[in-house]
């Protein structure tokens, strides 16, 4: 407090001071100098070859071509994480468009490879949202899959398809003998409705 | 005398709380994953240094249904094996009928990742970089959490707080027989997707944006048709996945 009271009081004694211009000679001395300054800036930049403005640029350039994240799209980010919840986070950033075939194909080969249960879910879900992914590959994971929650989402997907095509997907599906009853339900109630229709 | 009885009961006292085996020469992994069989799984953090300490205690109930906690001889029933930075704790495979169940106290700047193949609850807290659980049958309860978590279950309930988030990371829980509830803080800010295929319902303490209509929201009355619906949590930010093949979901507010 005592040392801002010190520096307010230093403020106002030098407002108190004279205003004082500095002479007219020191004043030339400095225009002088100012304008061979000007001068001799002027001349090297109008001397220097063009040669090299031209070679900063190409520079510039490759440093460019060499920084740009070409080929930086979702999958490419996807392929440099390890840990799971970043890797989800990059499925949630896909969720917010409408997926195109190469999305979907993408997606499938993830399908086959992600090891966190999670993920596989979230993807599955994903899939059975948007109409484009209307392609029986995507179920194939469905036979080695052994997590319940995952299997679970695979029918759900395959609800979606409503189709005879996968068909024997499924019942081959169903004779597997480890299955948790609701999934064994489930992928009964789905071979009946694709019977009934 | 009466010291004496003291100095030694407390002495006893701190022996019995470090039983087990002593796993602190492994402080410096930044992850552990468990995998258990048969069992509960109990993991608590411990984030101050003066208590922290990583320790591992299992009780073994064998096909006479008699349980006793495991003094010595511990590597017998679950085998410890770091890779890198990364610290392996799996129980053996079952021995007829038998259930190991495992007190894991680890500072809770470590991730965890917890697989339960077969059955047992499971019971997290405390945990501050985040968790991954896989679990089979039982239910799921991570407690005063930190970060953000991944937990699958098949049936069992699955029950998450979180003291604090990680706004940029995404809280996924999936069940297929059971509820879900995640508490979040009051300033959380999701996305969410809301998925109960049957039976259910949606609670929420927040005001949830959108202009879906959820079904049953806020009312304790079953659903017999799908609930699949999106919103936002306080404008939207990242991922928060709730989904149950049947049963209700409920979003609280911390406390």
């Amino acid at each position: 407090m005592k040392e801002q009271e010190s520096y307010e009081e230093l403020v106002e004694q030098l407002k108190q001071l004279p205003k004082k211009e500095v002479s007219s000679a020191v004043n030339q001395r400095f225009e002088a100098m100012e304008e061979l300054w000007n001068k001799e800036t002027h001349r090297k930049s109008s001397n220097s070859p063009k040669w090299y403005g031209i070679a900063a640029s190409i520079a510039a350039l490759i440093a460019l071509l060499l920084w740009w994240p070409f080929g930086t799209s979702i999958q490419d980010h996807y392929s440099a994480m390890e840990d799971a919840s970043d890797k989800m986070a990059i499925i949630h950033e896909l969720s917010a468009k409408t997926l195109q075939d190469n999305d979907v194909a993408w997606l499938g080969d993830v399908l086959k490879t992600e090891e966190n249960p999670n993920i596989r879910v979230f993807i599955l879900d994903l899939l059975e949202i948007h109409e484009s992914a209307e392609t029986h590959d995507l179920l194939n994971p469905l036979q080695e899959e052994n997590v319940p929650a995952v299997q679970m989402a695979y029918l759900n997907l395959a609800r979606q398809f409503e189709s005879e095509e996968i068909m024997d997907q499924l019942v081959v599906f169903q004779r597997r003998t480890d299955l948790d009853p609701s999934v064994t339900e489930k992928v009964a109630t789905i071979i009946s409705e694709i019977n009934n229709n | 005398m009466k010291t004496t009885i003291t100095v030694i009961a407390m002495a006893l006292l701190v022996q019995l709380a470090h039983a087990g085996k002593d796993l602190n020469e492994f402080k410096d992994v930044q992850k552990v994953k468990v995998t258990t069989h048969w069992g509960d799984l109990e993991v608590i953090g411990t984030p101050a240094l003066e208590t922290e300490d990583f320790s591992l205690e299992i009780r073994h109930t064998d096909s006479s249904n008699k349980p006793s906690f495991i003094e010595s001889n511990l590597d017998k029933f679950v085998s410890i094996r770091r890779v890198g930075g990364q610290l392996f704790i799996e129980a053996r495979d079952p021995v007829g009928f038998e259930s190991i169940d495992m007190y894991l106290r680890v500072p809770s700047y470590i991730k965890v990742e917890l697989e339960l193949l077969r059955g047992g609850n499971i019971l997290a807290e405390n945990l501050s970089q985040g968790l991954e659980i896989n679990s089979l049958n039982g239910s799921v309860e991570a407690r005063d959490i930190s970060g953000n978590a991944l937990i699958t279950a098949a049936n069992g309930e699955i029950k998450a707080s979180f003291k604090q988030l990680d706004a940029e990371k995404p809280i996924s829980l999936v069940t297929m027989n059971g509820g879900v509830t995640v508490s979040l803080p009051e300033n959380a800010q999701r996305d969410v997707k809301l998925r109960s295929r049957k039976n259910g319902y949606v609670m929420s303490d927040f005001e949830l944006g959108t202009r879906e209509n959820i079904t049953n929201l806020n009312q304790a009355v079953y659903s017999k048709s799908p609930i699949r619906n999106s919103a936002t949590i306080n404008g939207g930010g990242a991922l928060l996945y709730l989904s149950t093949e049947n049963g209700p979901l409920a979003i609280r507010k911390y406390r």
